[in-house]
Order: C-alpha cells, then structure tokens, then sequence
C-alpha cells in the first residue's frame, strides 16, 4: 500500500516536472487615438482631413455612394499548457478599429467606432 | 536493504513514466478566438427604418464593409476556430530515428456573423444573423452533412 502511495507521489511529481506553460503577446499595432474622432465631424470633415489626423489608412473600401476608410490594430494573447498527457491552448485575438464613410465629394458622413483590444486575455481553452 | 531497493524502484519507475508516458498517448485541445462577440439584433434594427448612424453607435465599426450593386453591406464577425488532437506513439526518437506514431486530429471554425444591407441612402434594407458558436464542438465535428442541408442552396 505503501508502495503505490509513494508511486503516484513519484508520478505526480514527475507529471510537473514534464510540465511546461508558455504566455505570448502579438500586437499589430497603428497609432490611432479614439480622442482624435472629437476633431472629426460629419459634414465638414474631408477624407484629406481624416488621412492627416490618423495617417494612411488600414484599408479603403469603394462603397455604392462612396467610400469607406478603415483603420485597425490588433492585439493577441496566447496561453499554452503542456501536461504529461494533455496539453491545452488558448488564443484570443481582439481589434480596435475605426471606419469613416465618406460620401462621392470626400466629405465625412458617419464614423463607427470599436475599441476591444484590451478585451484579449490569457487563459483556459474551455 | 529493502527500504533502499524500494526507493530506488519508485525513482526509476518515475523517471520511466515521466520519458515514456508524454510520448505514447497524448491529447491536445486548442481553442482560437478572433472577433468581439455579435449581439442579435433582436427588436433593435428594423429593415427599412434603421439608419447607419444608428447601427454604427449600437455595434461600432463593422469588421468587413462591401458594396453589392447599389447596396453597401456590413458584416460583424467573431470567428471561433476549435482543433483537437489525440495521438499514439511509440518514443523511439531518444534511441533511434524510427519513431512510430499515429494520430487523429479535427478542427471546427465557428462564425457568429450579422450581415446587414444598406441602400444607398444608408437605410437598413435586410439583415441576417447567425450564431455558428451554439454548435456543440464534437458533435457538429462529428456529424455528417445531410444532402438535404448541403444542396439547401439550390
């Protein structure tokens, strides 16, 4: 009885000595401020005006009665768990992104805007 | 004697364990999420009626925008991507280059997705919400399509 005691104490310390964890951070980053959109308003503000407040944008779209500018980053977190016989893993990524539309001469018409970075986290799979 | 014997035994049966067990059966899961979650519209967006300012400042910026002939079409996504694995081996590889193994391994993309269609003075036109993510993992991984679901389409 003794023996097997000792066994699975053996066991389980050399289940956490084969263990290993890791944490890893990804960031695709664009240095936008949500605090510039104060300076924009739709109807006066011109896609030249957007392009010199938040620089080159991430992606432009041609809509049926204009376009779109959209701006983005993005961050990533990952979680790893290795075990002796399983091994689990997490990866979660979120974006902040900003999207002007504009109408056919240019000028701003609505803004959307969505901030959910800092909502990436570590953790379990499950 | 026997107290040493018995010592030693445990070591090296833990030390065996410990090389051979992570290489003969092994299970992996690995979840990947991408995306905010996409609320339903509910009773919130009506076609028709509801204007883009108004969808923007309820769901933000749109992770994809389009144009469809003289409608312009709006998705909000959050993907869910599921893979597990299990595998059979033998650890030869610390001894020898033959290291025979066998495994089994799935993955599942789940999308919750609100496509939403403006005219082109920017009035919601039509919308269509799915929630891919309510699927059961292994069950929907498992299951066989029916012909009937696949040729929906037609």
């Amino acid at each position: 009885m003794k023996l097997i005691r000792d066994v699975i104490i053996v066991l389980s310390v050399m289940l956490l000595c084969v263990s290993c964890a890791m944490f890893g951070k990804n960031k695709e980053h664009h240095g936008f401020d949500a605090r510039w959109l104060d300076q924009c308003n739709p109807g006066t503000t011109t896609a030249a005006n957007v392009v010199e407040l938040f620089g080159a944008p991430s992606n432009m779209v041609e809509l049926s009665n204009g376009n779109a500018y959209v701006y983005e980053r993005s961050v990533s977190k990952g979680t790893g768990i290795w075990l002796v016989l399983v091994s689990f893993g997490n990866y979660e990524t979120q974006y902040d992104r900003v999207v002007f539309f504009f109408d056919n001469e240019d000028i701003l018409t609505h803004y959307g805007l969505s901030m959910h970075s800092g909502d990436s986290s570590y953790g379990f799979p499950f | 004697m026997g107290f040493r014997f018995n010592v030693t035994l445990i070591f090296v049966m833990g030390f065996m364990a410990g090389v051979i067990l992570p290489g003969c059966i092994s299970y992996q899961f690995v979840r990947q999420i991408r995306g905010s979650e996409v609320m339903p519209p509910g009773d919130t967006l009506k076609a028709g009626s509801t204007t883009l300012s108004e969808v923007l400042s309820l769901y933000g910026a749109p992770d994809k925008i389009g144009a469809l002939g003289d409608h312009d079409l709006l998705i909000y996504k959050r993907t869910l991507y599921s893979n597990s694995g299990l595998t059979f081996g033998i650890p030869f590889g610390n001894f020898s280059s033959v290291n025979p193994e066998i495994s089994a391994r799935g993955g599942l993309g789940r999308y919750d997705t609100l496509a939403l269609f403006f005219t082109s003075d920017r009035i919601l036109g039509e919308m269509v919400y799915t929630k891919g993510s309510r699927y059961p993992y292994l069950k929907t991984l498992f299951e066989e399509q029916s012909p009937s679901e696949a040729c929906i389409g037609e």
